[in-house]
């Protein structure tokens, strides 16, 4: 009866015991794997504060460059109104009036060309800031208010997607659209101006090309022209500012897009361009 | 103070001037007028157009052996630094001297220039008086080389 009892006893110290290790066992590997997931957690966080800080150091050093380029395009045409003044003041004084006219003119064409930089800026620092509500959007209004708007040109529609209408900003679509058909005009040498656009749903994207019958860009031009201010011609005789293709270029990566161009000189140029979207039906 | 200035020496100072602004080649044109420098002014539009000209190609004249070619930095099609380049890198027009006349006063820009060689470098808005002495210091040497056949 006896060693009963201690049996009984060492069974117990025995078990107590076990569940000792045990317990201690998994309060020390829990505690492991509490610390090791602490440690990932911790570390996937560090990751994106440096790659949150690295986007931001990104974009502040666009930001700067975007800026510079801005003043000194701003400051150019400033400098022609500052100049123009001067030579109309010195002449005046001098007695001297045959150039007067030509000078005003050149510095009214400034002020106004000022004034379209300054809006093509605003629009362009817009795309992206601010969250824009998106709306059904059926391509085909947008075509019929290329032809309202142009109503000299020839714009042909190739639908190669559904009737549906697709969900984006209709703003934003439109700005793309309107943008690419007005440089096809400013820059065309026919004696029409003939617009193809088609539209083709590839899954999750909608392809649209806009082909014209101008006079083509040469290739080593390709990617220049989407850079901002830049122009192929001098700004005094298109008046363009050079803004926007680079508008067109921001929009569609906005919405995950990709744009590029097919041309070359004498055959014409077709832009074409993916945009990433939800079908709205 | 040489003779080009006081205009006895009719040989007119060549000049190149490659600038894309109206405004721009006014103010330049404009200067030498005034400063009663007898010019021969050749305006282009972009380096392109430059190039054309001084090789004759692309249906346009070849023009005589400008003295100076006055250089903007910002211009469509081809800028100013890589018309530099390109005319670095070609053994006859490599002898032309160029000053830079351009709104930029960024440091890339103005180390870049000075890596192509150029003669010197002006910053817009011109000062006229100290422009029109640095061209004529400019014309007068580059003439009296000219006229020792020296190419």
């Amino acid at each position: 009866m006896f060693s009963h009892t201690i049996g009984i006893i060492v069974a117990i110290i025995i078990f107590t015991a076990l569940l000792g290790v045990g317990a201690a066992l998994v309060i020390c590997c829990g505690a492991k794997h509490q610390n090791e997931r602490l440690k990932k957690v911790n570390d996937c966080l560090e990751e994106r504060v440096s790659e949150r800080t690295e986007e931001l150091e990104k974009s502040n050093a666009e930001l700067e460059q975007f800026a510079y380029v801005a003043s000194h395009d701003l400051k150019a045409p400033l400098r022609g109104v500052g100049n123009l003044a001067n030579w109309i003041e010195e002449d005046v004084r001098e007695g001297s009036f045959e150039k007067l006219s030509e000078y005003v003119m050149l510095m009214q064409r400034r002020v106004v060309f000022m004034e379209k930089l300054i809006d093509g800026l605003l629009e362009f620092s817009r795309v992206g800031r601010m969250h824009v509500e998106v709306e059904k959007v059926d391509i085909a209004d947008i075509i019929a208010e290329l032809r309202e708007e142009y109503p000299e040109i020839e714009i042909h529609f190739h639908r190669e997607c559904d009737q549906c209408p697709i969900l984006v900003n209709s703003l934003r679509i439109s700005q793309i659209f309107f943008n690419l058909v007005n440089n096809a005009v400013k820059y065309n040498d026919k004696e029409k101006t003939i617009i193809h656009i088609s539209c083709k749903a590839q899954e999750e994207y909608c392809q649209f090309t806009v082909a014209d019958n101008g006079p083509g860009i040469e290739p080593k031009y390709h990617e220049k022209i989407f850079q901002i201010f830049q122009t192929l011609q001098s700004k005094d005789d298109t008046n363009g500012t050079g803004i926007g293709l680079a508008l067109v270029k921001k929009i569609v990566e906005e919405y995950d897009g990709e744009i590029s161009v097919e041309s070359t000189e004498g055959k014409g140029t077709k832009f074409i361009f993916t945009i990433k979207f939800q079908p709205a039906c | 103070m040489p003779s080009l200035i006081r205009g006895r020496r009719v040989r007119p100072f060549r000049i190149l001037l490659v600038e894309d602004d109206v405004v721009d080649q006014m103010t330049v044109e404009r200067a030498f007028d005034r400063a009663k420098i007898i010019n021969e002014l050749f305006k282009a539009e972009n380096g392109v157009e430059a190039l054309e000209y001084m090789r004759g190609e692309n249906s346009k004249e070849k023009i005589p052996w400008p003295y100076i070619i006055l250089l903007d930095l910002n211009m469509p099609k081809m800028n100013g630094l890589e018309f530099l380049e390109e005319i670095r890198n070609d053994e006859t027009l490599a002898k032309v001297p160029v000053i830079v006349l351009t709104s930029s006063i960024r440091e890339e820009d103005i180390c870049e220039s000075y890596k192509q060689h150029v003669a010197g470098y002006i910053s817009k808005p011109v000062e006229l008086g100290d422009f029109i002495e640095k061209m004529a210091t400019f014309g007068t040497y580059w003439a009296m080389c000219e006229s020792c056949n020296e190419r």
